[in-house]
């Protein structure tokens, strides 16, 4: 079930109700009811992967009991092992089989060697990613002591299963979301109205910024062997601001879902397109995936201790497997190693943590040098969403080089259903309204308040997409 | 609680009445703008009466040239081809000029593939939407199985037809840009030349088209004849002979498909002649069906 479905419209006031009026007398009850209509939510998609789901709670339930249990710190490990291998497994399987199989081909085709192989017509489960890197991060959290496991399967399941967050993130620590669930909550009118508004901007950021993005980016991508510098360099802008209103989209709409249940979610985007270098991108982008490397993978090899080449090693293997978990395709691979470049003069500097504070925190208006250096991070990013987005390496390079060689600076008329001045117009707006409430998570608090409500709604109402049923992006991760 | 929802209460309120506003705005720049599409143009006509009415697709509007016609022949003409346009497009328009008092004397309409298809097109479908309190628009409309919607959600029918009747368009109506074509002649020319294989014609025909018949009868009824003819084909189309039967199907039909086979430079792409391609094949028209003479 998508968030922008007619469906979700039905089935979240109705889980509401039920949730507030009926499974109100304990939080037994109410688990109960959360694990089900997650449940259903997920299986409104295809119900034959649950039981993906549900192995994945029950042999990380299983193996934290175990890793409390015991005092052996060789067992204690050896489950923890069991839980990475078998979550590994099924991601590996899932989603990397075909990608291994292919490559192991072409490698050996390359070397003039013959080589054939059957692939499998494998289906990517949705949300397989993000569940398994919850799971995982469960164990882990179990197995180093920051977290008592969960004393009952259905609070645990609950926990993972929790349908705002279930397909694509934010992906949640035990520590934070599993808590949450071992209380009766009480209804928090403060919450409740600032997840309505978070769902109404979160719409807003899909349905008119990404979705119409998105016709112009797939437009732009599928002809660029025919269009000019300008085309296509507005391509990957374009897609940048796809690719971020369609996950903050999904993102806000997830974190609005749950407050709304009386749940707090991690934030996960905090107006990365307004950062000064990539680094503080970092800090900005995707938080909860980027904190998960960060705390589970990051410092347990070393970090930002050690030599300078371990260091270096470090931010390499963090981004390219960044990108490999994003799917199975070089693309995304090279987009984590162009990351892992930008980065390095920062690294190399040691300048990488100087950006810690919001861009011109006590003015309106950022200085020069400001605006240079969102520039060009903004400029960066876009350079490496054009391999992000490119079907093959091949495609970006030469995307990338008919930028450099077709010097031409018009803007070619593509027949679809805005003009190009409306789209900029709307992303003006958008990076206003973004800029000017930087400091809060959404627009809508303040003296005009309402105001902002029905400009928003009106946006929504007349500019955005609805002739086509557009996916989230992320769910195919 | 109760707080909780009196907010959403007033957001709700404000999506609907929002909604209302919008689609009241949105249908009566879209009514009352400067027309831009032939649709729009043949709703906003009325008692009028045309001696020679052309139909059919892009292959109509890019191929017959009424200005020409007017000038040889002295008789009135328009030619009311759409880009895309189905066989069932064009019998509501003609429902529609009918409704309007509009009289004509002979008909052509371009057949071709269009004879598999039955319905209206979305492009005409979305054209439609802000005429729904017209009668025989209201009753086209209620074929179309999300027509309930449409009706019942205010702003919905615009929502999901913005390609085409959206934000863009009444933009440009509001601000009175026109369309770069003359709807009173309704001819469009295809500038340049070239081969460019657009697809083939398919194999087999369909055992009738009830759209078709329908139409001959609506033209009979108000006084009028009604003409089928085909358009040329370049010769690197697959499936020609689709207009041999044609013919079995239509006995008063005449094929043009293979006309221009010595005439390369007549072609914009293989489905669409250029203006001087267009301004020959007008000629033959003229010629064959002897509209000097009428």
């Amino acid at each position: 079930m998508l968030f922008n479905s007619i469906e979700y419209l039905f089935f979240l006031p109705v889980c509401f109700l039920l949730y507030w009026f009926v499974f109100n007398k304990n939080k037994e009850r109410r688990n109960i009811f959360i694990l089900s209509v997650s449940y259903i939510f997920y299986a409104w998609w295809d119900w034959r992967f649950l039981g993906l789901i549900i192995l994945s709670t029950l042999v990380d339930f299983g193996i934290a009991r175990e890793i409390e249990n015991t005092n052996s710190k060789n067992a204690k490990k050896s489950f923890l092992y069991v839980s990475i291998a078998t979550n590994l497994s099924l991601l590996g399987f899932f989603k990397y089989f075909n990608f291994f199989i292919e490559s192991w081909i072409d490698s050996m085709q390359s070397l003039g060697l013959n080589a054939s192989a059957n692939t499998l017509n494998i289906i990517l489960p949705i949300g397989i990613s993000f569940y398994t890197f919850q799971t995982l991060s469960y164990t882990i959290d179990v197995y180093r002591g920051h977290i008592k496991p969960s004393k009952t399967i259905i609070t645990f399941a609950a926990y993972v299963a929790f349908f705002p967050q279930l397909v694509a993130g934010p992906i949640e620590r035990a520590t934070n979301l599993l808590p949450q669930f071992n209380s009766l909550k009480e209804f928090d009118l403060k919450q409740a109205i600032s997840g309505i508004h978070l769902i109404v901007w979160g719409l807003f950021q899909k349905i008119v910024i990404a979705d119409n993005c998105a016709t112009y980016v797939n437009a732009i991508f599928k002809n660029y062997e025919n269009l000019d510098s300008l085309t296509l360099s507005l391509g990957a802008v374009y897609f940048a601001f796809q690719i971020y209103g369609d996950f903050a989209g999904y993102t806000n709409i997830a974190i609005g879902s749950a407050r709304l249940f009386g749940f707090d979610l991690m934030r996960n985007f905090n107006y990365p397109y307004f950062s000064r270098d990539i680094a503080e991108f970092w800090r900005r982008w995707h938080i909860s995936l980027s904190t998960w490397f960060r705390d589970y993978l990051y410092i347990p090899l070393g970090g930002s201790r050690g030599s300078l080449w371990s260091k270096i090693r470090n931010v390499f293997v963090i981004f390219l497997i960044s990108g490999f978990w994003h799917g199975a395709n070089w693309t995304l691979v090279f987009w984590g190693f162009l990351h892992a470049l930008f980065f390095m003069p920062l690294l190399l500097i040691n300048r990488n943590r100087k950006f810690l504070n919001q861009v011109a925190a006590n003015r309106l208006v950022p200085n020069l040098k400001e605006i240079f250096q969102i520039g060009v991070t903004f400029s960066l990013v876009c350079i490496a969403w054009i391999f992000f987005r490119a079907n093959s390496l091949s495609e970006a390079f030469k995307y990338v080089g008919r930028i450099i060689n077709q010097l031409e600076f018009k803007i070619t008329y593509l027949s679809i259903e805005r003009y190009n001045i409306e789209m900029l117009l709307i992303l003006l707006v958008f990076i206003l309204l973004e800029w000017t409430h930087r400091k809060q998570e959404h627009p809508f608090q303040g003296k005009y308040k309402w105001i902002k409500i029905n400009f928003i709604i009106l946006m929504i109402l007349i500019l955005g997409v609805y002739s086509n049923h557009n996916d989230f992006i992320y769910f195919q991760f | 609680m109760q707080k909780f929802f009196k907010h959403v209460f007033v957001i709700v309120l404000v999506i609907i009445g929002l909604m209302f506003l919008s689609d009241y705005i949105y249908s009566y720049i879209l009514i009352n703008g400067t027309p831009r599409s032939k649709i729009q143009y043949s709703l906003q006509r009325s008692d009028e009466h045309f001696d020679y009415i052309f139909l059919g697709s892009s292959r109509t509007e890019n191929h017959i040239q009424c200005e020409l016609i007017e000038e040889v022949t002295g008789k009135s003409c328009v030619n009311f081809g759409i880009s895309g346009g189905l066989i069932g497009d064009m019998l509501i328009l003609m429902k529609v000029l009918s409704n309007q008092n509009i009289s004509y004397d002979r008909v052509f309409i371009q057949v071709d593939h269009t004879y598999n298809y039955t319905g209206v097109s979305e492009d005409t479908k979305a054209r439609l939407m802000p005429y729904n309190y017209d009668l025989v628009v209201r009753k086209e409309l209620k074929k179309d199985v999300n027509n309930i919607y449409y009706n019942n959600i205010p702003f919905y029918r615009y929502m999901k037809f913005d390609r085409v009747v959206g934000f863009r368009e009444v933009i440009v109506s509001l601000i009175g840009k026109k369309s770069n074509m003359d709807y009173s002649d309704g001819f469009k020319a295809n500038i340049g030349s070239g081969l460019d294989h657009t697809g083939n014609l398919p194999e087999t025909l369909a055992v009738a088209n009830y759209e078709l018949k329908e139409l001959k009868n609506l033209v009979k009824e108000n006084g009028g004849t009604l003409d089928y003819f085909t358009a040329p084909f370049c010769s690197i189309t697959k499936n020609r002979e689709l207009g041999e039967k044609l013919k079995k199907r239509i006995p008063t039909l005449r094929s043009y498909i293979s006309i221009y086979d010595d005439r390369e430079e007549y072609f914009y792409d293989c489905a669409h002649l250029n203006i001087e391609g267009a301004t020959d094949f007008t000629k033959r028209i003229i010629e064959d069906y002897d509209l000097n003479s009428d």
